[in-house]
Protein backbone atom coordinates (compact mmCIF):
# COMPACT_ATOMS: atom_id res chain seq x y z
CA UNK A 1 0.00 0.00 0.00
CA UNK A 2 1.23 3.51 -0.78
CA UNK A 3 0.20 6.38 1.52
CA UNK A 4 0.69 9.94 0.34
CA UNK A 5 0.77 13.00 2.62
CA UNK A 6 1.13 16.65 1.78
CA UNK A 7 -0.73 19.76 0.67
CA UNK A 8 -2.53 20.71 -2.57
CA UNK A 9 0.35 19.36 -4.72
CA UNK A 10 -0.36 15.93 -3.28
CA UNK A 11 -4.11 16.38 -3.27
CA UNK A 12 -3.96 17.28 -6.98
CA UNK A 13 -5.45 20.76 -6.92
CA UNK A 14 -5.93 22.18 -10.38
CA UNK A 15 -6.07 18.80 -12.06
CA UNK A 16 -8.11 16.50 -9.87
CA UNK A 17 -11.35 18.42 -9.53
CA UNK A 18 -12.62 21.79 -8.48
CA UNK A 19 -11.24 22.61 -5.06
CA UNK A 20 -12.09 25.31 -2.56
CA UNK A 21 -9.14 26.61 -0.58
CA UNK A 22 -9.64 29.36 1.96
CA UNK A 23 -12.84 30.31 0.20
CA UNK A 24 -11.16 30.62 -3.18
CA UNK A 25 -12.29 28.32 -5.96
CA UNK A 26 -9.47 26.53 -7.80
CA UNK A 27 -10.96 25.16 -10.98
CA UNK A 28 -9.96 21.93 -12.52
CA UNK A 29 -8.50 22.82 -15.91
CA UNK A 30 -9.14 19.42 -17.34
CA UNK A 31 -12.86 19.73 -17.85
CA UNK A 32 -13.31 16.06 -18.70
CA UNK A 33 -13.88 13.53 -15.99
CA UNK A 34 -11.86 10.86 -17.81
CA UNK A 35 -8.77 13.03 -17.39
CA UNK A 36 -9.36 14.00 -13.82
CA UNK A 37 -7.02 11.32 -12.52
CA UNK A 38 -3.95 12.82 -14.17
CA UNK A 39 -2.32 13.49 -10.82
CA UNK A 40 1.06 12.11 -9.79
CA UNK A 41 -0.68 10.02 -7.15
CA UNK A 42 -2.87 8.23 -9.72
CA UNK A 43 0.01 7.91 -12.15
CA UNK A 44 2.22 6.37 -9.48
CA UNK A 45 -0.57 3.90 -8.80
CA UNK A 46 -0.48 2.91 -12.47
CA UNK A 47 3.33 2.78 -12.58
CA UNK A 48 3.70 0.63 -9.46
CA UNK A 49 0.48 -1.38 -9.56
CA UNK A 50 0.03 -0.67 -5.84
CA UNK A 51 -3.06 0.44 -3.99
CA UNK A 52 -2.77 4.05 -2.95
CA UNK A 53 -4.37 6.17 -0.26
CA UNK A 54 -4.06 9.91 -0.83
CA UNK A 55 -4.11 11.93 2.41
CA UNK A 56 -3.08 15.23 0.79
CA UNK A 57 -5.13 18.32 1.67
CA UNK A 58 -4.96 21.80 0.18
CA UNK A 59 -3.62 24.72 2.23
CA UNK A 60 -2.27 22.71 5.13
CA UNK A 61 0.91 23.45 7.06
CA UNK A 62 3.91 21.24 7.78
CA UNK A 63 2.73 20.92 11.35
CA UNK A 64 -0.60 19.57 10.11
CA UNK A 65 1.06 17.15 7.68
CA UNK A 66 3.25 15.83 10.51
CA UNK A 67 0.14 15.62 12.69
CA UNK A 68 -1.68 13.47 10.10
CA UNK A 69 1.40 11.33 9.62
CA UNK A 70 1.96 10.74 13.34
CA UNK A 71 -1.72 9.93 13.81
CA UNK A 72 -1.55 7.26 11.12
CA UNK A 73 1.77 5.67 12.13
CA UNK A 74 0.08 2.64 13.68
CA UNK A 75 -1.67 1.82 10.37
CA UNK A 76 1.51 1.29 8.40
CA UNK A 77 2.90 -2.20 8.03
CA UNK A 78 6.19 -3.59 6.77
CA UNK A 79 6.43 -3.19 2.99
CA UNK A 80 4.21 -0.10 2.84
CA UNK A 81 5.42 3.03 1.10
CA UNK A 82 4.85 6.48 2.60
CA UNK A 83 5.42 9.55 0.43
CA UNK A 84 5.49 12.87 2.25
CA UNK A 85 5.47 16.24 0.51
CA UNK A 86 6.57 19.13 2.71
CA UNK A 87 4.98 22.52 2.20
CA UNK A 88 6.07 26.13 2.74
CA UNK A 89 7.24 26.63 6.28
CA UNK A 90 5.23 29.86 6.39
CA UNK A 91 1.93 28.13 6.85
CA UNK A 92 0.37 28.03 10.23
CA UNK A 93 -2.42 25.90 11.63
CA UNK A 94 -3.79 27.55 14.68
CA UNK A 95 -6.50 26.33 17.02
CA UNK A 96 -9.49 28.65 16.97
CA UNK A 97 -12.95 28.70 18.37
CA UNK A 98 -15.48 30.48 20.49
CA UNK A 99 -17.42 29.98 23.71
CA UNK A 100 -16.11 27.05 25.69
CA UNK A 101 -13.70 26.16 22.88
CA UNK A 102 -14.81 22.56 23.09
CA UNK A 103 -15.44 22.64 19.37
CA UNK A 104 -12.11 24.17 18.45
CA UNK A 105 -10.92 23.75 14.91
CA UNK A 106 -7.59 24.10 13.20
CA UNK A 107 -7.56 27.28 11.21
CA UNK A 108 -5.08 27.16 8.32
CA UNK A 109 -3.30 30.48 7.86
CA UNK A 110 -1.51 31.11 4.58
CA UNK A 111 0.10 34.11 2.91
CA UNK A 112 -3.23 35.65 1.92
CA UNK A 113 -4.86 35.64 5.36
CA UNK A 114 -5.03 39.45 5.29
CA UNK A 115 -7.19 39.29 2.15
CA UNK A 116 -9.74 36.88 3.53
CA UNK A 117 -13.23 38.28 3.66
CA UNK A 118 -14.43 37.76 7.20
CA UNK A 119 -18.12 38.33 7.77
CA UNK A 120 -19.64 39.39 11.02
CA UNK A 121 -21.25 36.31 12.60
CA UNK A 122 -22.34 37.90 15.88
CA UNK A 123 -21.48 40.93 18.00
CA UNK A 124 -18.05 39.58 18.91
CA UNK A 125 -17.22 37.03 16.27
CA UNK A 126 -16.38 36.81 12.62
CA UNK A 127 -16.98 33.88 10.34
CA UNK A 128 -15.13 32.74 7.27
CA UNK A 129 -15.56 29.58 5.26
CA UNK A 130 -16.96 27.60 8.19
CA UNK A 131 -14.67 29.04 10.86
CA UNK A 132 -15.99 31.30 13.57
CA UNK A 133 -13.35 33.30 15.37
CA UNK A 134 -13.38 36.22 17.80
CA UNK A 135 -12.23 39.63 16.64
CA UNK A 136 -9.39 39.55 19.16
CA UNK A 137 -8.21 36.22 17.80
CA UNK A 138 -8.16 37.50 14.24
CA UNK A 139 -6.20 40.58 15.28
CA UNK A 140 -3.73 38.52 17.32
CA UNK A 141 -3.12 35.90 14.71
CA UNK A 142 -2.80 38.36 11.83
CA UNK A 143 -0.14 40.37 13.73
CA UNK A 144 1.61 37.15 14.70
CA UNK A 145 1.47 35.82 11.15
CA UNK A 146 2.73 39.01 9.48
CA UNK A 147 5.00 40.60 12.09
CA UNK A 148 6.78 37.66 13.68
CA UNK A 149 6.28 34.39 11.86
CA UNK A 150 7.95 35.33 8.50
CA UNK A 151 11.15 36.39 10.29
CA UNK A 152 11.66 32.81 11.36
CA UNK A 153 10.96 31.15 8.01
CA UNK A 154 14.44 29.63 7.65
CA UNK A 155 14.34 28.33 11.20
CA UNK A 156 11.01 26.68 10.66
CA UNK A 157 12.40 25.08 7.48
CA UNK A 158 15.16 23.49 9.56
CA UNK A 159 12.74 22.49 12.31
CA UNK A 160 10.36 20.71 9.95
CA UNK A 161 13.14 19.23 7.85
CA UNK A 162 14.55 17.58 10.97
CA UNK A 163 11.14 16.27 11.98
CA UNK A 164 10.41 14.83 8.52
CA UNK A 165 13.88 13.29 8.35
CA UNK A 166 13.46 11.75 11.82
CA UNK A 167 10.13 10.15 10.89
CA UNK A 168 11.41 9.06 7.50
CA UNK A 169 14.58 7.39 8.84
CA UNK A 170 12.67 5.68 11.57
CA UNK A 171 10.00 4.35 9.19
CA UNK A 172 12.80 2.96 7.03
CA UNK A 173 14.13 1.14 10.10
CA UNK A 174 10.77 -0.58 10.50
CA UNK A 175 10.68 -1.81 6.90
CA UNK A 176 8.42 0.97 5.64
CA UNK A 177 9.83 2.90 2.69
CA UNK A 178 9.49 6.64 3.19
CA UNK A 179 10.27 9.29 0.60
CA UNK A 180 10.24 12.91 1.69
CA UNK A 181 10.16 15.68 -0.93
CA UNK A 182 10.14 19.36 -0.08
CA UNK A 183 8.39 22.31 -1.69
CA UNK A 184 11.39 23.18 -3.89
CA UNK A 185 9.78 20.67 -6.29
CA UNK A 186 6.88 23.02 -6.97
CA UNK A 187 8.78 25.05 -9.56
CA UNK A 188 10.70 22.13 -11.04
CA UNK A 189 7.75 20.76 -13.01
CA UNK A 190 5.39 22.32 -15.51
CA UNK A 191 2.80 24.49 -13.80
CA UNK A 192 -0.75 25.30 -14.91
CA UNK A 193 0.25 28.92 -15.54
CA UNK A 194 2.71 27.97 -18.30
CA UNK A 195 0.62 25.03 -19.53
CA UNK A 196 -2.35 27.33 -20.15
CA UNK A 197 -0.11 30.02 -21.61
CA UNK A 198 -0.94 32.31 -18.68
CA UNK A 199 -4.67 31.98 -19.13
CA UNK A 200 -4.88 30.57 -15.64
CA UNK A 201 -2.50 32.03 -13.09
CA UNK A 202 -2.12 28.95 -10.96
CA UNK A 203 1.22 27.59 -9.74
CA UNK A 204 -0.03 24.05 -9.21
CA UNK A 205 1.27 21.38 -11.57
CA UNK A 206 -0.22 20.73 -14.98
CA UNK A 207 -1.02 17.12 -15.96
CA UNK A 208 2.47 16.99 -17.55
CA UNK A 209 4.02 18.19 -14.30
CA UNK A 210 2.16 15.48 -12.42
CA UNK A 211 3.02 12.70 -14.88
CA UNK A 212 6.69 13.60 -14.83
CA UNK A 213 6.85 13.89 -11.05
CA UNK A 214 5.29 10.41 -10.77
CA UNK A 215 8.13 9.06 -12.90
CA UNK A 216 10.71 10.77 -10.70
CA UNK A 217 9.11 9.13 -7.65
CA UNK A 218 9.07 5.73 -9.35
CA UNK A 219 12.79 6.17 -10.04
CA UNK A 220 13.35 7.04 -6.37
CA UNK A 221 11.53 3.89 -5.28
CA UNK A 222 13.54 1.74 -7.70
CA UNK A 223 16.88 3.30 -6.79
CA UNK A 224 16.54 3.74 -3.06
CA UNK A 225 16.38 7.56 -3.11
CA UNK A 226 14.69 8.69 0.09
CA UNK A 227 15.05 12.48 0.11
CA UNK A 228 14.19 14.86 -2.70
CA UNK A 229 15.44 18.41 -2.46
CA UNK A 230 16.13 20.93 -5.20
CA UNK A 231 19.62 19.67 -6.09
CA UNK A 232 18.58 16.04 -6.12
CA UNK A 233 15.59 16.85 -8.33
CA UNK A 234 17.78 18.67 -10.85
CA UNK A 235 20.09 15.64 -10.98
CA UNK A 236 17.21 13.19 -11.35
CA UNK A 237 15.55 15.21 -14.12
CA UNK A 238 18.69 14.60 -16.17
CA UNK A 239 18.35 10.84 -15.95
CA UNK A 240 14.59 10.26 -15.81
CA UNK A 241 13.00 10.62 -19.26
CA UNK A 242 9.64 12.28 -19.92
CA UNK A 243 8.44 9.10 -21.60
CA UNK A 244 4.81 10.05 -22.04
CA UNK A 245 3.03 11.98 -24.79
CA UNK A 246 2.92 15.68 -23.88
CA UNK A 247 -0.64 16.69 -23.04
CA UNK A 248 -1.55 19.96 -24.70
CA UNK A 249 -3.94 22.27 -22.87
CA UNK A 250 -6.02 22.69 -26.01
CA UNK A 251 -6.52 18.98 -26.45
CA UNK A 252 -8.39 18.84 -23.20
CA UNK A 253 -10.78 21.77 -23.38
CA UNK B 1 18.76 2.25 28.56
CA UNK B 2 16.12 4.77 29.62
CA UNK B 3 15.48 7.84 27.47
CA UNK B 4 13.50 10.49 29.33
CA UNK B 5 11.55 13.28 27.66
CA UNK B 6 9.50 15.97 29.32
CA UNK B 7 9.66 19.38 30.93
CA UNK B 8 11.08 20.72 34.22
CA UNK B 9 9.66 17.79 36.21
CA UNK B 10 11.88 15.49 34.16
CA UNK B 11 14.86 17.82 34.04
CA UNK B 12 14.74 18.14 37.84
CA UNK B 13 14.23 21.91 38.09
CA UNK B 14 14.27 23.08 41.69
CA UNK B 15 16.87 20.50 42.75
CA UNK B 16 19.46 20.73 40.00
CA UNK B 17 21.91 23.64 40.06
CA UNK B 18 21.38 26.34 37.47
CA UNK B 19 23.07 29.58 36.38
CA UNK B 20 20.56 31.50 38.47
CA UNK B 21 19.98 29.65 41.73
CA UNK B 22 17.65 32.27 43.22
CA UNK B 23 14.50 30.28 42.41
CA UNK B 24 15.75 26.86 43.48
CA UNK B 25 16.68 25.41 46.84
CA UNK B 26 20.30 26.55 46.63
CA UNK B 27 19.15 29.96 47.73
CA UNK B 28 18.35 28.26 51.08
CA UNK B 29 20.80 25.41 51.49
CA UNK B 30 24.35 24.33 50.87
CA UNK B 31 23.38 20.67 50.91
CA UNK B 32 23.61 19.13 47.46
CA UNK B 33 20.29 17.63 46.32
CA UNK B 34 21.15 17.38 42.63
CA UNK B 35 21.12 13.57 42.75
CA UNK B 36 17.71 13.41 44.40
CA UNK B 37 15.71 13.47 41.20
CA UNK B 38 13.58 10.61 39.86
CA UNK B 39 15.82 9.79 36.88
CA UNK B 40 18.59 8.96 39.35
CA UNK B 41 16.29 6.97 41.65
CA UNK B 42 15.06 5.03 38.64
CA UNK B 43 18.59 4.36 37.41
CA UNK B 44 19.72 3.17 40.86
CA UNK B 45 16.72 0.86 41.24
CA UNK B 46 16.93 -0.72 37.80
CA UNK B 47 20.71 -0.57 37.33
CA UNK B 48 20.15 0.86 33.84
CA UNK B 49 21.62 3.99 32.30
CA UNK B 50 19.51 7.11 31.83
CA UNK B 51 19.61 9.80 29.15
CA UNK B 52 17.66 12.73 30.53
CA UNK B 53 16.39 14.97 27.71
CA UNK B 54 13.87 16.88 29.81
CA UNK B 55 13.85 20.65 29.36
CA UNK B 56 12.29 23.19 31.70
CA UNK B 57 9.24 24.96 30.22
CA UNK B 58 9.02 22.56 27.27
CA UNK B 59 5.73 22.21 25.42
CA UNK B 60 4.30 18.92 24.19
CA UNK B 61 5.19 20.02 20.68
CA UNK B 62 8.84 20.39 21.72
CA UNK B 63 8.76 17.05 23.54
CA UNK B 64 7.48 15.32 20.39
CA UNK B 65 10.13 17.01 18.31
CA UNK B 66 12.88 15.94 20.75
CA UNK B 67 11.70 12.34 20.46
CA UNK B 68 11.67 12.53 16.67
CA UNK B 69 15.18 13.98 16.67
CA UNK B 70 16.43 11.18 18.93
CA UNK B 71 14.63 8.20 17.40
CA UNK B 72 17.73 6.98 15.65
CA UNK B 73 19.58 6.64 18.97
CA UNK B 74 17.03 4.18 20.36
CA UNK B 75 17.65 0.44 20.24
CA UNK B 76 15.46 -2.59 20.79
CA UNK B 77 14.89 -3.03 24.52
CA UNK B 78 15.21 0.66 25.39
CA UNK B 79 12.51 2.30 27.50
CA UNK B 80 11.25 5.73 26.53
CA UNK B 81 9.54 7.68 29.32
CA UNK B 82 7.52 10.63 28.12
CA UNK B 83 6.26 13.21 30.60
CA UNK B 84 3.44 15.21 29.06
CA UNK B 85 3.20 18.83 30.05
CA UNK B 86 0.38 21.37 30.01
CA UNK B 87 -1.19 21.37 26.57
CA UNK B 88 -1.34 25.16 26.50
CA UNK B 89 2.39 25.66 26.20
CA UNK B 90 3.80 26.94 22.92
CA UNK B 91 7.40 26.52 21.78
CA UNK B 92 8.85 29.11 19.49
CA UNK B 93 12.18 28.63 17.67
CA UNK B 94 14.95 31.23 17.59
CA UNK B 95 18.52 31.15 16.38
CA UNK B 96 20.99 30.81 19.20
CA UNK B 97 24.19 32.63 18.22
CA UNK B 98 26.30 30.91 20.87
CA UNK B 99 25.20 27.37 20.04
CA UNK B 100 25.04 28.20 16.29
CA UNK B 101 21.83 26.26 16.06
CA UNK B 102 18.18 26.82 16.74
CA UNK B 103 16.75 26.57 20.23
CA UNK B 104 13.29 27.19 21.60
CA UNK B 105 11.66 29.63 23.92
CA UNK B 106 8.73 28.08 25.67
CA UNK B 107 5.66 30.23 26.19
CA UNK B 108 3.07 29.43 28.82
CA UNK B 109 0.78 31.21 31.26
CA UNK B 110 3.83 32.13 33.35
CA UNK B 111 5.44 33.99 30.43
CA UNK B 112 3.21 37.06 30.44
CA UNK B 113 4.16 38.13 33.98
CA UNK B 114 7.73 37.12 33.43
CA UNK B 115 8.14 39.25 30.31
CA UNK B 116 6.43 42.21 31.98
CA UNK B 117 8.71 42.00 35.01
CA UNK B 118 11.84 41.74 32.86
CA UNK B 119 10.61 44.59 30.68
CA UNK B 120 10.18 46.82 33.75
CA UNK B 121 13.79 46.34 34.81
CA UNK B 122 14.97 47.35 31.34
CA UNK B 123 15.67 43.97 29.73
CA UNK B 124 14.72 44.44 26.10
CA UNK B 125 15.10 40.92 24.81
CA UNK B 126 14.01 37.43 25.70
CA UNK B 127 17.01 35.42 24.58
CA UNK B 128 17.41 36.73 21.03
CA UNK B 129 13.83 37.82 20.52
CA UNK B 130 12.92 41.50 20.83
CA UNK B 131 10.11 42.33 23.21
CA UNK B 132 8.07 43.89 20.41
CA UNK B 133 7.96 40.41 18.87
CA UNK B 134 7.51 38.81 22.23
CA UNK B 135 4.38 40.86 22.87
CA UNK B 136 2.89 39.75 19.55
CA UNK B 137 3.75 36.12 20.38
CA UNK B 138 2.19 36.46 23.84
CA UNK B 139 -0.93 38.07 22.42
CA UNK B 140 -1.26 35.26 19.87
CA UNK B 141 -0.73 32.80 22.70
CA UNK B 142 -3.39 34.41 24.90
CA UNK B 143 -6.01 34.72 22.17
CA UNK B 144 -5.62 31.31 20.57
CA UNK B 145 -3.51 28.60 22.19
CA UNK B 146 -4.41 29.25 25.84
CA UNK B 147 -8.14 29.04 25.07
CA UNK B 148 -8.12 25.67 23.40
CA UNK B 149 -6.61 23.46 26.08
CA UNK B 150 -9.01 20.51 25.68
CA UNK B 151 -8.66 20.51 21.94
CA UNK B 152 -4.87 20.63 22.04
CA UNK B 153 -4.75 18.02 24.82
CA UNK B 154 -6.75 15.57 22.69
CA UNK B 155 -4.49 16.27 19.72
CA UNK B 156 -1.38 15.79 21.90
CA UNK B 157 -2.69 12.43 23.07
CA UNK B 158 -3.42 11.30 19.50
CA UNK B 159 0.04 12.30 18.34
CA UNK B 160 1.78 10.62 21.24
CA UNK B 161 -0.21 7.44 20.60
CA UNK B 162 1.09 7.47 17.03
CA UNK B 163 4.67 7.96 18.17
CA UNK B 164 4.37 5.29 20.84
CA UNK B 165 3.06 2.75 18.33
CA UNK B 166 6.05 3.47 16.10
CA UNK B 167 8.48 3.07 19.00
CA UNK B 168 6.78 -0.15 20.11
CA UNK B 169 7.03 -1.55 16.60
CA UNK B 170 10.83 -1.49 16.80
CA UNK B 171 10.96 -3.07 20.24
CA UNK B 172 11.13 0.03 22.43
CA UNK B 173 8.92 0.19 25.45
CA UNK B 174 7.15 3.47 26.26
CA UNK B 175 5.57 4.92 29.34
CA UNK B 176 3.61 8.15 28.98
CA UNK B 177 2.66 10.03 32.14
CA UNK B 178 0.45 13.09 32.35
CA UNK B 179 0.94 16.41 34.10
CA UNK B 180 -1.83 15.89 36.71
CA UNK B 181 0.84 13.97 38.64
CA UNK B 182 2.62 17.24 39.41
CA UNK B 183 0.25 17.93 42.27
CA UNK B 184 -0.05 14.38 43.58
CA UNK B 185 3.04 14.40 45.74
CA UNK B 186 5.23 16.68 47.82
CA UNK B 187 6.49 19.89 46.26
CA UNK B 188 9.42 22.07 47.30
CA UNK B 189 7.09 24.65 48.89
CA UNK B 190 5.77 22.10 51.42
CA UNK B 191 9.15 20.51 51.94
CA UNK B 192 10.79 23.84 52.80
CA UNK B 193 7.83 24.85 55.03
CA UNK B 194 6.85 27.58 52.62
CA UNK B 195 10.26 29.19 52.53
CA UNK B 196 10.50 28.76 48.78
CA UNK B 197 7.43 29.17 46.60
CA UNK B 198 8.39 26.47 44.14
CA UNK B 199 5.93 23.77 43.23
CA UNK B 200 8.36 21.41 41.55
CA UNK B 201 8.89 18.16 43.35
CA UNK B 202 10.96 17.87 46.51
CA UNK B 203 13.39 14.92 46.81
CA UNK B 204 10.49 13.01 48.42
CA UNK B 205 8.24 13.92 45.51
CA UNK B 206 10.88 12.66 43.08
CA UNK B 207 11.33 9.49 45.10
CA UNK B 208 7.58 8.89 45.14
CA UNK B 209 7.35 9.45 41.42
CA UNK B 210 10.13 6.93 40.82
CA UNK B 211 7.99 4.35 42.67
CA UNK B 212 5.06 5.22 40.38
CA UNK B 213 7.25 4.51 37.37
CA UNK B 214 8.68 1.33 38.81
CA UNK B 215 5.14 0.11 39.51
CA UNK B 216 4.19 0.95 35.91
CA UNK B 217 7.26 -0.86 34.58
CA UNK B 218 6.60 -3.96 36.66
CA UNK B 219 2.90 -4.07 35.82
CA UNK B 220 3.13 -3.22 32.11
CA UNK B 221 1.27 0.07 32.40
CA UNK B 222 2.10 2.17 29.36
CA UNK B 223 0.03 5.28 30.02
CA UNK B 224 -0.31 6.81 33.47
CA UNK B 225 -3.49 8.83 33.29
CA UNK B 226 -5.66 9.69 36.30
CA UNK B 227 -7.49 6.33 36.25
CA UNK B 228 -4.30 4.27 36.04
CA UNK B 229 -2.82 6.33 38.88
CA UNK B 230 -5.89 5.81 41.11
CA UNK B 231 -5.67 2.07 40.54
CA UNK B 232 -2.01 1.90 41.52
CA UNK B 233 -2.32 4.28 44.49
CA UNK B 234 -3.09 1.60 47.14
CA UNK B 235 0.25 -0.03 46.32
CA UNK B 236 2.25 3.18 46.56
CA UNK B 237 3.39 5.35 49.44
CA UNK B 238 2.49 8.98 48.72
CA UNK B 239 2.81 10.04 52.36
CA UNK B 240 6.20 8.41 52.77
CA UNK B 241 5.10 6.23 55.69
CA UNK B 242 6.95 3.19 54.41
CA UNK B 243 10.05 4.89 53.04
CA UNK B 244 12.69 7.05 54.63
CA UNK B 245 11.54 10.63 54.45
CA UNK B 246 14.23 13.00 53.23
CA UNK B 247 14.31 16.07 55.47
CA UNK B 248 15.14 19.51 54.20
CA UNK B 249 18.59 20.45 55.50
CA UNK B 250 19.85 23.97 55.20
CA UNK B 251 23.51 23.09 55.70
CA UNK B 252 25.68 20.03 55.23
Amino acid sequence: MIYTYGDSFTYGTGVRDNTTLNGKLFKSYIGQSKWSDLTWVMELKRLTGSKILNKGLGGVSNEFIIYKLLKDLSQFTKGDIVIVGGTKSLRLMTPAGEGDYSNSVLLPITHDVGEWKWESASKDTYAFDGWEVSKEQIKALISYYYEVFPKYEKLYETVYDEQYSGISEYLDKTGITCIYWDNSAWIEFEQIVEWTNRRNIDGHWSPNGHLYFARILKFCLDHNVRRLNKNRLIELKECVPMDFPYIKYTTLI
Amino acid sequence: MFYLFGDSFTEGIGLIKEDDNSLNIYSLTTFDYTDFIWPNFLSKYTGEGVVNLGEGGASNHYIRESILKSVNSFSKGDTIIIGMTKSTRLSFPYYNKVKEDYRYIHVGPHSIDWVERRNKIGVKKWVDIDYSHMNVILNYYTETISRCEDYIYNRDIELLDGLVSLLNSVGCRCIVWEDFLWGETEGIADWTFGRLENYHWSPNGHKFFSTVLIYALENNISHIDLNAFKQMLPYLDPEFKRTDYIDFKTTV
